[in-house]
């Protein structure tokens, strides 16, 4: 009896299992690091308006 | 202060585990990649067939090494969740957590690769015997954890809870190990001894204890991994977060 079958089932689940286990954190990380950086961006972007809005109000009254 | 107690202090820092665990843990993942590699090769590639079970018993070598390692990681969870619930260190909760899906993994390939090396050997996929019984319900436990800390709105409530749930957990862990003793098995008890003379042939040990070195530095690597994206997702709106982000956009732009 050949038990290559069950050996290449085994060696891939184990394979397949530990690569999850590898990549997910890293990619939620990556996933992390862009939302962060997309939400300073948004936060920067909204105090320049706010800046710039003030600045000109400012420039009117006087 | 003692350098190492002044150490352990400063690693509890966010920041600073972050730095840590993003520094080290390539390596960990490396050492064992390397590993793994070495006893991989050697149990398909270098040691004779068994005499009784033929080529089916190469499975073996993956497939106690993950078993040894879903209780040594049910262990470690346990007692960070002790660590967390007594003194409250948020650090300790993140890595108990960042422990239940890896100890959830071992016991899912144990169980898997378990059931593939039965079908040929005891001509069945499962049977309800004590030592696959308690190893599935170990599963069920790190499946619970996981589900129990996510199911809180609040971190560091669900944390607890969950980590309490860990440590009740632990009364299936000699069930586990004593189940082949205790109970008239179709699982074979154990081959392999720390302390006494062992049952396997010294030309399977070398490949044997390559793959379980791996599986341990996998799991430091795997552990650093998780809890550092736990704490990143924890502390998104900090400071020390931001500047990461940016260093990162920084280093990807040049």
């Amino acid at each position: 009896m050949s038990y290559l079958p069950y050996i290449i089932a085994a060696y891939s689940v184990f394979g397949v299992v530990l690569a999850w286990d590898g990549l997910t954190p890293w990619l939620k990380h990556r996933r992390l690091l862009r939302a962060i950086r997309r939400k300073a961006a948004r936060m920067h972007d909204a105090q320049g308006r706010a800046n710039a809005a003030g600045a000109g109000s400012e420039g009117a009254a006087k | 202060m003692n350098p190492i107690v002044l150490w352990f202090n400063k690693l509890g820092s966010p920041p600073n585990f972050h730095r840590y665990a993003t520094r080290w843990m390539p390596w960990y993942f490396g050492a064992a990649l390397l590993l793994l590699g070495i006893g991989v090769w050697g149990a398909l590639f270098r040691v004779p067939a068994d005499y009784q079970q033929g080529d089916s018993y190469r499975i073996l070598f993956i497939h106690v090494p993950c078993a040894w390692m879903s209780l040594f990681v049910y262990v470690t969870m346990a007692v960070q969740a002790a660590i967390a619930l007594v003194w409250r260190i948020k650090l300790c909760e993140i890595l108990a957590m960042a422990c239940a899906p890896i100890g959830a993994a071992f016991t899912a390939i144990t169980l898997a690769t378990g059931s593939i090396w039965g079908r040929p050997m005891w001509g069945t996929w499962w049977d309800w015997d004590p030592r696959l019984t308690s190893e599935l319900v170990l599963l069920f436990l790190y499946i619970g954890v996981i589900a129990l800390d996510a199911s809180i709105e609040d971190r560091r409530r669900g944390a607890r809870a969950a980590g309490f749930l860990a440590l009740i957990g632990l009364v299936n862990l000699p069930i586990i190990h004593y189940s082949v003793q205790w109970w008239n098995s179709l699982h074979q008890g154990s081959t392999i001894s720390l302390l006494g003379p062992s049952k396997m042939d010294a030309s399977m040990i070398l490949p044997l204890l390559a793959t379980v070195a791996a599986m341990q530095l996998w799991f430091v690597g795997s552990l650093l991994s998780r809890a550092r994206t736990m704490l990143l997702e924890r502390e998104a709106g900090k400071a020390w977060a931001r500047d990461l982000a940016g260093r990162d956009m920084s280093r990807a732009d040049a």
